[in-house]
């Protein structure tokens, strides 16, 4: 079956002409690299433009794949740079509040705007809401080496081996990097931790 | 420099705390207080792992369509760039690179194999025919199956056999094996050439063998050449519908029965001798008569033995009309070696053979 193949296996077919392969790789991965970018640069809609760039460079660089290399780090090596871009970009354009951590009694932040929250109790609901506001707060917080190893190994599952290997650092570096960031968010949300442990 | 040793030991000491945080310790020891408060830090973040966005639907259309035609570009045109992309697709996978080495490799060495013998055979007889355009014509009579070493007066002797030759396919002129008796009586000849020629006889035998419904029949050319010697020369090939009365005949004179089909090893066997020993070579003698259908004959290692035997008394026969002894006892020393029996019983009585023995 061609939908349990290796991503590796999937895009050698797509290189061969088999299209169905490029759909199966971009339904596994396209939820998983959205958020990762909506939570990298916390917008929408810049997260959806980055995320149609992203495939449409696997597209283009498909021809000069190779087996060897692992699809997840390669597509996450491209929208790290994307997002390391535009990150830049928007710094050259002064736009500082985009970047800027919200504030946490902002309730109609941009940020959390993303997070869907529902289905829950109503106190259960605001008391999550505002964990998530905060979350995205503190994870908007951290400067973007941190931010960026945090989100790869605490979303996305991603060994600091192929983090370093997507960041371009030693893997000791993306330890640290993801020390630091681990402390940060502990004073942002240590006020949590009992919530999360109680929620059902 | 404590200060920095302290740093290095920090983050050692970090690093091994994250690998316990994100490794598969979770069941196990409790850790110390700085892992745990860790650990409920993660819980929090499940909350938010837990709840992911959707992107939106209609940036997949648009991708799908994108990788559809980028495919159709991509996809090769000409037999050639098909073959090679879908090797080239195959070969990455380092399994199928692997297997496909290795096929190629026993393939390649297979057909080498095979190949080699023949190959071999072929370039050391084609030197030694290049050779043999400069050595003395004897020797070049015997290894040159070109049409000028055949002789015309025996074909013109027998018409009738030539009226059947003309509907057979061509087949290539026997070598002259009188070149062949005179080489061992010619005792000038150089060991080398006498070594070359049984090479280019060798390699003209395995070409014959290729050839191998022609060659099932070299049995006969000791026959015909006995037979022949008594028209004055040799014949030139004559098909089996012209020489079949003929060897029905030859019981008479004590001819072998017919001889079972050749095997290789048998005929490598007794080349290779020959060319140890110097005696006539038999691999030129092969070329000396070619017939496609020949009738099956008993085979055996007995019945091998004799026709073997009985070529070499007839090459025999022959030395000894032409007073060629050395090339007799030469004959006698090889059927004794092979077949005592037959030696004992056939050779040593023959009566034209008795005069050089």
């Amino acid at each position: 079956m061609i939908d349990d193949q290796p991503d590796e296996d999937l895009m050698v077919l797509y290189q061969r002409g088999e299209v169905r392969a490029f759909e199966i790789l971009l339904t596994r991965h396209r939820k998983p690299l959205y958020n990762f970018i909506l939570r990298y640069l916390g917008d929408k809609e810049t997260a959806e433009d980055l995320l149609q760039e992203a495939f449409m460079r696997v597209i283009k660089g498909a021809e000069a794949y190779k087996r060897q290399a692992k699809f997840t780090t390669w597509l996450y090596t491209i929208a790290r740079n994307l997002c390391v871009d535009q990150t830049r970009r928007r710094k050259h354009r002064k736009h500082a509040s985009l970047d800027a951590p919200l504030d946490v009694s902002e309730e109609s932040g941009s940020l959390l705007d993303v997070i869907p929250s529902k289905e829950m109790a109503s106190d259960r609901k605001s008391v999550n809401k505002q964990l998530h506001a905060s979350m995205q707060t503190a994870i908007a917080g951290l400067s973007d080496d941190q931010r960026e190893v945090f989100l790869m190994r605490e979303f996305l599952d991603m060994p600091f081996k192929q983090i370093a290997e997507v960041v371009g650092v030693p893997e000791n570096t993306v330890k640290s990097r993801m020390r630091y960031a681990l402390d940060k968010l502990r004073l942002e949300l240590d006020e949590y931790k009992d919530f999360a442990k109680a929620a059902p | 420099m404590t200060g920095g040793a302290d740093q290095g030991g920090n983050a050692e000491a970090n690093h091994a705390l994250l690998d316990d945080l994100y490794d598969a310790r979770e069941d196990g020891e409790p850790g110390s207080e700085e892992l745990v408060r860790l650990r409920r830090l993660r819980e929090v973040f499940a909350e938010l792992k837990a709840t992911q966005e959707e992107p939106p639907p209609a940036g997949m259309a648009l991708l799908m369509a994108a990788a559809r035609q980028a495919a159709e570009d991509r996809r090769p045109t000409g037999l050639w760039a098909r073959l090679r992309a879908g090797w080239t697709a195959m070969l990455q996978h380092p399994g199928i690179a692997a297997a496909a080495a290795a096929v190629l490799v026993v393939g390649a060495s297979g057909y080498l194999m095979s190949r080699g013998v023949g190959e071999s055979a072929q370039s050391t007889y084609s030197s030694d025919h290049e050779d043999g355009h400069g050595a003395s014509s004897p020797a070049r009579s015997m290894e040159d199956p070109s049409p000028g070493t055949a002789i015309p007066a025996a074909a013109a002797e027998a018409p009738a056999e030539e009226s059947i030759r003309s509907e057979d396919p061509p087949a290539p002129p026997p070598p002259v094996l009188e070149g062949k008796l005179e080489k061992a009586r010619d005792s000038s000849v150089e060991p080398g050439e006498r070594g070359r020629a049984g090479t280019a006889s060798r390699g003209a035998a395995r070409r014959s063998q290729d050839e191998d419904a022609k060659a099932d029949d070299a049995w006969r050319a000791p026959l015909e050449i006995a037979t022949d010697q008594d028209q004055g020369g040799l014949a030139a090939p004559a098909p089996t519908v012209a020489r079949q009365p003929r060897a029905a005949a030859k019981p008479a004179q004590g001819a072998p029965q017919a001889p079972p089909p050749r095997t290789n090893s048998v005929e490598e066997s007794v080349e290779e001798s020959e060319v140890e020993r110097g005696a006539p070579a038999a691999g030129a003698e092969d070329e000396v008569e070619r017939e496609p259908n020949v009738p099956s004959r008993p085979s055996g290692p007995s019945g091998t033995l004799t026709r073997s035997s009985e070529r070499w008394l007839a090459l025999a026969r022959t030395a000894a009309a032409r007073g060629n002894c050395d090339a007799v006892r030469l004959l006698a020393t090889r059927v004794k070696a092979e077949d005592p029996a037959f030696y004992s019983s056939r050779f040593l009585k023959d009566p034209a053979l008795k005069k050089c023995l």
